[in-house]
């Protein structure tokens, strides 16, 4: 029992001393309260140290990781790509040096040998985009999209006449996004535009843009969230890209911006374009999609910010 | 100094076959050294043994550098290149099959002169070579 003891000393009008008044309370609950708290708040300091040590040791194996993936991919560069290098220049040399007994046969077996080398080399090229893509920083900033795809055309060969026509129909809106983004999507749409087509036909670009409602975002616990958010910035600047090409079966087309899926086996391509056509335009805040009918070409969209 | 004659740090044993394959296509077959790791390099260049008669391994007009080699990296060859009064300015084209800007700007930084992506074939390998001759070994008295 801990008792707390006070004395008041009462005096008379002359200052006498008169009596003693002695006042005894019983503080051993807030006693131990006051331990209890101590003890409290050295455990809180105890676990905050060790929460903090817990913090530094997950970041510190966290960035062992990403170094290991680092160093994983510039393995794959440097040594997954020796022996492709190999194959390729050997079934040439074998080519000329069996120029004198060449039939169509083997003619057939080292263009396999060597265009199989060629689509492995493009597959380790395109997956280490993809993972270069995905992990870099994107900062947006207001892009000219007509400027910029104008810009393409032009240095591409393959993106002009007679090798293909492009054409931007009316102003494209200045939208907010990545311009080292939307160049590699641009590229690879286009690219794939071009690729696809029937053979004999002459590839076809139409590319317009339009205003749209943004879609409304999922609703939270059956709120719609953001209302306000929504009525400020309720428009997305919709991109087409509209092909004359082969067109994409309906039952392969949610399936066609994942990675290593293709739409067709006739032509080469690695599977994994379109898988970064999207994930670069989500980690813009946009969405891509696509409405296609085989036979009949494609229309590819890609919902983007405006600057507002 | 013997004009002419290029140094190839490569440890691709088959990149090796074809890029000699290619300068014997272009009649520079004597023209080339080859070692095998960064090691090497710096021992070539320092006159080390077995590198002693430079008669039989002439200093290079310049060196074809690959990044990834055993030893001795191709970014230390060219450090250490750079810190060698003789060979503060020896054209030095880094010759490797990554495509990072990382690599291509780091190369840069510590002094290569030029910076080419291994093609996806080896028997490309003769245009590295083309671009060797005219930009590096071409009348090297013009290129003071």
């Amino acid at each position: 029992l801990i008792v707390s003891t006070r004395w008041a000393l009462d005096r008379d009008a002359q200052g006498k001393r008169v009596s003693v008044l002695e006042t005894n309370t019983d503080v051993t609950e807030s006693k131990r309260a006051e331990k209890e708290l101590l003890h409290a708040k050295e455990q809180l300091t105890k676990a905050n140290a060790s929460l903090e040590g817990l913090v530094r040791e997950r970041t510190a194996k966290l960035q062992e990781m990403v170094d290991e993936l680092e160093h994983f991919s510039y393995t794959i560069t440097h040594d997954m790509r020796a022996p492709l290098r190999a194959m390729q220049g050997f079934a040439g040399v074998m080519e000329e040096l069996c120029a004198d007994s060449m039939t169509a046969e083997k003619k057939e077996c080292l263009y396999h040998i060597t265009s199989s080398a060629a689509r492995m080399d493009r597959l380790i090229t395109d997956a280490l985009s993809y993972s270069k893509t995905v992990s870099q920083e994107l900062p947006l900033a207001q892009v000219d999209l007509g400027a910029l795809l104008r810009g393409m055309i032009h240095s591409y060969p393959d993106f002009q006449p007679p090798k293909a026509r492009i054409h931007i129909f009316g102003e494209l809106p200045p939208v907010l996004g990545n311009e080292a983004g939307l160049t590699q999507c641009f590229s690879n749409l286009l690219g794939n535009a071009v690729k696809f087509v029937a053979p004999g036909k002459t590839p076809e670009v139409r590319i317009w843009s339009e205003l749209r409602a943004a879609p409304p975002s999922p609703p939270e616990n059956g709120v719609p969230k953001d209302t306000e958010a929504r009525l400020n910035q309720s428009k997305v600047v919709r991109l087409w890209f509209e092909d004359n090409g082969i067109g994409i079966p309906e039952q392969s087309q949610p399936k066609i911006f994942q990675m290593f899926q293709r739409a067709t086996r006739d032509h080469e391509g690695t599977g994994i374009g379109l898988a970064l056509v999207r994930k670069v335009i989500a980690r813009m805040g946009g969405a891509v999609g696509v409405e296609s009918q085989p036979g009949k070409g494609s229309r590819f969209w890609l919902d983007l910010k405006p600057v507002r | 100094m013997a004009s002419g004659t290029v140094l190839y740090v490569e440890d691709e044993e088959f990149d090796v076959v074809f890029m000699a394959r290619a300068f014997k296509q272009a009649n520079l077959d004597q023209s080339l050294q080859v070692v095998v790791d960064g090691q090497q390099a710096i021992d070539y260049l320092a006159g080390k043994p077995p590198y002693t008669d430079r008669s039989r391994h002439p200093l290079p007009a310049v060196i074809l550098l690959d990044l990834n080699l055993p030893l001795v990296s191709g970014f230390e060859v060219l450090k250490w290149l750079r810190q060698q009064p003789p060979y503060e300015a020896l054209p030095v084209v880094v010759f490797s099959s990554s495509a990072r800007g990382e690599d291509q700007q780091k190369a840069t930084e510590l002094g290569a002169n030029a910076y080419v992506q291994k093609p996806s074939s080896g028997l490309d390998f003769v245009d590295v070579v083309q671009q060797l001759k005219q930009q590096w070994l071409a009348m090297p008295e013009l290129r003071q």
